[in-house]
């Protein structure tokens, strides 16, 4: 009975918090300078793919969803044969 | 002539109030259970998101009219207008002020709880007629709870008879210009809210339309409209039963500076307050405890009240 009571003023006294609500049109949450929202393939200044193939993308995804085939080129640069992001499985 | 305008002014002034309120208690009870949980609730439609309502309603008329064909049509649609009409002519005798009121019964508290029974006919003829298993186990129970809950609710209020002398609710309103009802009379008060908020069915006691054991109970086979008059009637009922709470336990109109009308809404809303309070803060009870509760518990607790403020005016006497 007292417990009942307790709860009902334990959420009436709530009117008065915070509120954990972001009014997002009027206030934007502080989004951190690298924070890059979507998972790409980033690409160098002269457009071609970013990416040495070391898998180590690969192995952290916690989902399996990046697949790729690592190859060299004629400098024996490591590029990736095909780099997937399976986006149907991503829970980033 | 003049006093026909009067009457009804009087008449339609209360319908449209009473339909006003019910309209708005749907933006109240979301934004105070927002408040109540840390969010802010409906706030985009108009100032404070106080037109949420409209927008609800043009919705909800744009909505599927549907009667389910395995339904028995008739009483399916009379159904939700049951509610809306008993709990509005239950309004008839509730004092405002002490000029507005539709019918000036001095019968009118026993008015009042004929008319908030037949409520009951509303939950269990759409139960029944929805053909649809969940939904007629919200009858059953919906019909269960109001028999149980409905004794005491009686019981609990003869107190204030007894004190008053009269079941003329103005009668009433005006033997507390002393002293208040619910400081004589504060087990009735506890007894009578109680049995208010099982009798509109809301939360705690909402086990008619538990949404996690019956779908949504009574209504599960509605939609459009007639769903929207269910929920017209249970706020509907929050504010008959909140007024009627402020009547006869809290004085009605009577208060100092303000006038009577300011009075009487100041303390119906503090009632539809606290229903809100509850519903954000009570977990649903069992179904056999609920009936436990009821029987065990209220109705000794009622007949107790009663004995015990007889015995009071008698000694007195």
């Amino acid at each position: 009975m007292l417990s009942v009571l307790r709860a009902i003023w334990t959420v009436f006294l709530h009117l008065f918090k915070r509120k954990v609500t972001v009014l997002y049109p009027e206030e934007r949450p502080y989004i951190p300078p690298r924070w890059r929202g979507r998972i790409i393939l980033a690409r160098d200044p002269d457009g071609q793919e970013r990416c040495v193939a070391c898998y180590l993308c690969s192995v952290a995804c916690p989902v399996d969803c990046i697949a790729l085939q690592a190859a060299e080129d004629e400098y024996g640069r490591r590029y990736p044969e095909f780099f997937r992001i399976n986006f149907s499985r991503c829970i980033f | 002539m003049s006093v026909t305008v009067q009457y009804l002014i009087i008449v339609f002034g209360v319908l449209a109030v009473t339909l006003g309120i019910a309209a708005m208690l749907i933006w109240v009870e979301r934004r105070l259970l927002a408040f109540w949980q840390d969010r802010y609730g409906p706030n985009r439609v108009g100032p404070f998101g106080i037109l949420q309502p409209v927008a609800d309603f043009i919705k909800i008329m744009a909505k599927e009219d549907w009667i389910p064909p395995f339904a028995d049509a008739p009483v399916f649609i009379i159904a939700p207008a049951i509610i809306v009409v008993a709990v509005l002519l239950s309004f008839a005798v509730i004092p405002w002020a002490p000029s507005i009121s539709v019918a000036d019964l001095n019968v009118g508290l026993l008015y009042f709880l004929a008319f908030s029974s037949l409520g009951v006919y509303s939950v269990a003829l759409g139960g029944w007629a929805s053909d649809n298993k969940y939904a007629l186990l919200g009858a059953l129970r919906a019909s269960a709870q109001m028999i149980s809950y409905e004794v005491f609710m009686g019981l609990s209020l003869m107190g204030v008879v007894m004190l008053a002398g009269s079941f003329n609710l103005r009668v009433i309103v005006e033997a507390q210009r002393k002293l208040w009802f619910v400081v004589p009379q504060f087990l009735g008060f506890v007894i009578f809210f109680i049995a208010g908020v099982a009798e509109t069915h809301r939360l705690p006691f909402d086990l008619p339309e538990a949404e996690s054991e019956l779908v949504a109970g009574f209504h599960a086979e509605y939609s459009g409209m007639k769903f929207g008059l269910f929920f017209v009637g249970e706020y509907l009922g929050i504010t008959l039963i909140s007024a009627l709470t402020a009547t006869l336990f809290f004085g009605g109109w009577l208060g100092p500076v303000l006038p009577p009308l300011a009075w009487f809404f100041i303390k119906t809303f503090f009632f539809i307050g606290v229903f809100i309070l509850l519903r954000a803060a009570l977990p649903r009870p069992r179904y056999d405890q609920l009936i436990r509760l009821g029987w065990k518990v209220m109705l000794p607790l009622a007949l107790l009240n009663l004995v015990v403020t007889g015995g009071i005016i008698l000694a007195a006497r």
